[in-house]
């Protein structure tokens, strides 16, 4: 039972899949959509156990001080970190922050006869903001623009990401002064200031670090696998070379050959044996997901115990 | 006792003298510039041309006479040494004509680099009038809304790419990442699905990417594609160009360089150039090196045992 | 003297007004105003607006439902007058059928042309018409919604609508001077039209007839498997490895680790690479060696746990089974490198097996194996990383040999069958690709309707 339920499951839906391929009706469509979210759902629910499983792996080799226990701590408290600061907290308490705007007691008579009125803003140097279209950067002294009489919005931003823009709509009459102050409050949450630092300062230099790794190995083991030990090996070797010259700007300027011949290789005989194993692992697929879907082979199902 | 060879030892050589020979090749070149041309191959030349052959068009023109292109930005941080060169060239190269763009992503790493690439690229001027080293036309800022949008992040691999090639809007929920309504977007009027832009440039370092694009949408609906990709899905991407599923490939920090040389503006991947030059060099001189001492253990055993 | 007197007086009164006159023949001299005295000019009157020409509007309008359409969808056609000016835009709108009276003569757009300003007719019973270029899909214009305007000169649309009944109007409007709609041409009206779901997708009979005559191969092979023939499959030395390693590791006392690949659960390289698990899992409850398993998504995690205990019940080692050992470790890609690349320097297993989708992480997982002089066992069908493999690791199963594995190793005859019908299409695909190139190299590149769409 414990097995044939899932079986019963697998083809279903796995026949479901195949079918709605051939049949475009819109109620197949809806059906397969719904089933796509259930899949969703079910993947992002196996993520809790996921780490309730790194949880259960990790603690017992900390507590029990078994070697490089130290990088474990290091694995839960970043983990507990990037959760924390994951959150958007900034939606919490307080209502979001406006900019404040002050209006002058007196009109100004020489802004009045041209028709204009002003609005002076004072920002940090670090916060740009945008009037009526036109942005200019913060120098954390007054900074005085002459706009059309009406509705203005004024729009401050952060250059940096992380921060919440604020947006006000001052309305200004002809020989009005008017001056809007504000300090774009920090978010929290994917898009905050916390997270971003973190994906820009430590994130990404390691991944970029972990993949240029690559190169010092692709070395090692190209003086250790890439030996004509007989002629497929030495025709392996000198495809290598031609590949590696032709394809870097160096090759093209030891001779204009180089590069054709790369470009040769490539479209000859790699793309020949590329295609090639290419069908041969569709077939393949295709015949191992009918075997699965049609419920001869069952090993992935689990035990009746 | 017969002294051991030289080749001997060789075999049992402990491989950090490569690694820092290796690094040695990485690092110099950084500083002493070789300045070798970054001539640009077929197939990054094809791309190149599929995005000069898009109008012209002023700064307050709208589509149609305006270029429309999607730009999907596929790739995480370790990728970006190779084919943000390329984004960036390819970026100006549509600012200078004025062509819409719309943004997307389906790798859930990308939307930081993807904010930080609007700040930069989009929302400034990348070649400003008056930037040192560059002759050619000058860009400006965008405006969001008016000249580009970006519609976020979606996840499902084949599946979403599926969905932006029969209902583009409908796979964001109408909605852009800043939450304005997409029918509120003037630039996107007509605009519902990929057949609808005159470009699909695909900045892709992996799985989904421009593979995925190319299958599951591009030969379906005939899609003018051109794709930037790391060196290693070269082999995996040149079949599409041959066939023209692909109308341009640029391959690599090699390919991003050669886009470089051809806007113009000279970037990371003209200076990522040289590194490549006197790695590969390294490598090559590795198999050298490893073949001469397998050779040489060879002969020498033989010479054992005839003697 | 009196009269004299009188007459002089007279004459002089006479002779002094002839004075004061101008002489007719002497016309008056006229003396120029100063500019600034002059009255303002004024500008020719310019006359009534000039009457735009008359709209031809379409005609051959067709609406049809797409071949192997999903239900909702019209395709749209017709035909515009060939000299119609830039400056005409061609509207189409739609209505729900039923929802007001048919109107089998639909009246011109706007109202009459000296109305100031411009209205809709009463058919559209709206305020004056937007600037055209407000007029967006989805607009509601009385009754009607708009489906499209087609500005570059478009003669077909593929509408999508909820499913349903539909009449259609495509009309040509001519833009004025700032944006404003000022003509209309008569409405082209068609309809009712219903929406239509096909059942079959024609267009991929093809690829329904791939599958079936694989499926058939598989029930052609399976009876003969059932009427006692033996069917051969070649070595595999890659999958025959597997035992030996895991032999290896047991009497170096070291554990195995296996690792799913980097693609989730629904993959086919990630399904092959826990079918093998399975096989994988029961030679080391039979050898008593541990086995730790790396994976990449926690719902691969799950089912490899399930898939390992099935493995140790199939031993009859149940309770040798430690749960723990199935690992999730990440989902980021250079994380997972570094995770399982920490497992293989501290673990130091003697047997590393790499079955699934990778990416660039391979080579730095066989090369930190290699420095520990593990028996390294890879295959996958990712074609860029298979030079890396074949580069680091002993053993290498290329694309199908992944999915050949499973069957190789139960040597069950069903799934033995399944590898035979699999070969068997693989000869047939080479028997197309030879037809192919000849026919291509003869010139002869449409199929008709046995083409491929």
């Amino acid at each position: 039972m414990k097995k044939t339920v899932p079986l019963f499951i697998g083809i279903a839906f796995g026949c479901f899949a195949v079918a709605e391929f051939y049949i475009p009706h819109h109620h197949v469509g809806a059906l397969s959509n719904e089933f796509r979210q259930w899949a969703a759902i079910l993947a992002a629910s196996a993520f809790i156990l996921g780490g309730v499983n790194i949880l259960q792996v990790t603690w017992p080799q900390i507590r029990r001080r078994e070697p490089d226990w130290r990088y474990k701590v290091v694995l839960l408290v970043s983990a507990a970190i990037m959760l924390l600061v994951g959150l958007p907290w900034h939606k919490l308490g307080s209502p979001a922050k406006t900019p404040t705007v002050e209006r002058a007691a007196t009109a100004d008579a020489e802004l009045a006869a041209r028709g204009k009125a002003a609005i002076t803003v004072v920002v940090d140097d670090d916060v740009t903001f945008m009037i009526a279209g036109k942005s200019a950067a913060g120098t954390g002294r007054p900074v005085v623009t002459e706009v059309d009489p009406g509705e203005v919005e004024v729009k401050l931003s952060r250059r940096v990401a992380g921060y919440r823009p604020l947006t006000a709509k001052v309305t200004v009459a002809a020989g009005e002064r008017a001056t809007v102050h504000g300090d774009p409050p920090m978010i929290w949450g994917r898009d905050g200031r916390v997270f971003v630092w973190i994906y820009d300062h430590i994130f990404s230099p390691a991944n970029a670090t972990m993949f240029a790794l690559l190169a010092f190995f692709v070395a090692s083991a190209a003086f250790r696998a890439f030996r004509a030990r007989n002629v497929e090996a030495a025709l392996l070797l000198a495809a290598a070379i031609f590949m590696m010259l032709g394809r870097a700007p160096l090759g093209r300027a030891i001779s204009d050959v180089l590069p054709d011949v790369a470009q040769w290789l490539l479209d000859v005989p790699s793309n020949g044996g590329r295609r090639a194993i290419m069908m041969g692992a569709a077939i393949g697929a295709i015949a191992t997901g009918l075997r699965v879907i049609l419920g001869i082979e069952r090993s992935h199902l689990g035990s009746d115990s | 006792m017969s002294a051991e060879h030289w080749s001997a030892k060789l075999q049992r050589f402990d491989r950090r003298w490569i690694f820092l020979v290796m690094a040695v090749a990485v690092v110099v070149p950084l500083f002493v510039p070789l300045g070798l041309p970054a001539r640009p191959d077929p197939m990054t030349k094809a791309a190149f041309n599929a995005v000069e052959a898009l109008p012209s068009c002023g700064p307050d023109d709208v589509p149609p006479k305006c270029a429309r292109v999607f730009v999907s930005i596929d790739l995480d941080p370790a990728s970006t040494p190779e084919i943000e060169p390329f984004y960036r060239a390819v970026v100006l190269h549509l600012k200078r004509k004025n062509a819409k763009l719309v943004f997307a992503t389906t790798w859930y790493q990308a939307p930081p680099l993807v904010d930080r690439y609007l700040r930069e690229t989009i929302e400034a001027a990348i070649a400003p009038a008056g930037t040192d080293g560059y002759d050619g036309a000058a860009d400006r800022p965008y405006r969001k809304g008016i000249d580009y949008v970006n519609l976020g992040f979606r996840d499902g691999k084949g599946a979403i790419i599926q969905a932006f090639g029969s209902d583009l809007r409908g796979a964001f929920d109408h909605r852009a990442d800043d939450g304005t309504r997409l029918d509120r977007i003037a630039m996107l009027d007509g605009v519902n699905k990929l057949s609808d832009f005159d470009l699909i440039v695909l900045v892709s370092a992996g799985n989904p990417g421009a593979k995925e694009y190319v299958q599951y949408v591009g030969t379906r609906n005939k899609l003018p594609m051109i794709a930037a990709c790391t060196a290693v899905s070269t082999t995996d991407l040149a079949p599409y160009y041959q066939t023209g599923q692909l109308i341009g490939l640029v391959a690599g920090m090699a390919g991003s360089a050669g886009y470089e040389t051809l806007v113009g503006k000279p970037g990371a991947g003209t200076a990522g150039a040289d590194v490549l030059n006197i790695g590969n060099l390294v490598v090559i001189a590795a198999i050298v090196f490893g073949n001469v001492v397998f050779f040489a253990g060879r002969r020498y055993q033989r010479r054992g045992r005839t003697s | 003297m009196t009269r004299a007197l009188l007459l002089a007086v007279l004459a002089l009164v006479t002779v002094g007004s002839a004075a004061a006159q101008p002489t007719p023949s002497a016309p008056t001299p006229v003396v120029p105003l100063p500019p600034d005295l002059r009255p303002p000019s004024r500008a020719p009157d310019p006359g009534p607006p000039p009457v735009a020409p008359p709209l031809a509007g379409v005609t051959d309008l067709d609406v049809r439902v797409p071949d192997n359409d999903n239900g909702r969808h019209f395709a749209i056609r017709f035909t515009r007058a060939a000299d119609v000016g830039e400056d005409v835009v061609t509207a189409v709108f739609r209505r729900r059928w039923g929802q007001v009276a048919a109107t089998a003569v639909f009246p011109t757009m706007l109202g009459p042309a000296d109305a100031t300003p411009r209205t809709w007719s009463v058919e559209f019973a709206g305020p004056t018409p937007p600037p055209l270029g407000a007029l967006a899909a989805g607009d509601e214009v009385g009754p009607w919604q708009v489906a499209e305007v087609l500005a570059g000169g478009e003669t077909t649309l593929t509408d999508e609508v909820p499913p349903g009944q539909y009449e259609y109007v495509v009309v040509e409007l001519r833009r004025g001077p700032g944006d404003t709609i000022v003509a209309a041409s008569a409405g082209a009206v068609i309809g009712p039209r219903a929406t239509e779901a096909s059942w079959f997708n024609t267009d991929r009979t093809g690829y329904l007839g791939i599958v079936l005559l694989i499926a058939g191969f598989i029930g052609w092979y399976v009876w003969e498997t059932r009427k006692g023939k033996a069917l051969y499959v070649r070595r595999l030395p890659g999958v025959d490895a597997i035992e030996d390693s895991i032999g290896r590791s047991t009497e170096m006392g070291r554990p195995v680790l296996y690792v799913t690949g980097l693609e989730e659960i629904q993959n086919i390289q990630t399904i092959a690479s826990l079918l093998i698990l399975g096989h994988v899992a029961e030679k080391t409850a039979e050898y008593d060696t541990d086995l730790t398993v790396a994976n990449y998504y926690p719902l691969t995690m799950v089912v490899a746990e399930e898939v390992v205990r099935q493995g140790y019940a199939n031993a009859g080692r149940i309770d040798a089974h430690r749960p723990e050992r199935c690992l999730f470790i990440t989902a980021e890609q250079f994380a997972f490198a570094a995770g399982v690349s920490g497992i293989i320097l501290r673990d130091r297993p003697a047997t590393n097996i790499y079955f699934g989708s990778f990416f660039g992480e391979s080579l730095l997982l066989a090369e930190t194996g290699f420095t520990t002089g593990a028996v390294q066992i890879a295959g996958t069908a990712e074609l860029t990383q298979l030079p890396f493999f074949i580069t680091a690791c002993d053993y290498t199963l290329i694309g199908e040999e992944l999915y050949a594995a499973s069957a190789y190793l139960t040597r069950e005859p069903t799934l033995l069958a399944n590898l035979k019908a699999a070969d068997a299409f693989k000869i047939l695909a080479m028997l197309f690709i030879v037809i192919g190139v000849a026919l291509a190299t003869a010139g002869v590149f449409d199929l008709g309707p046995w083409a491929f769409r």
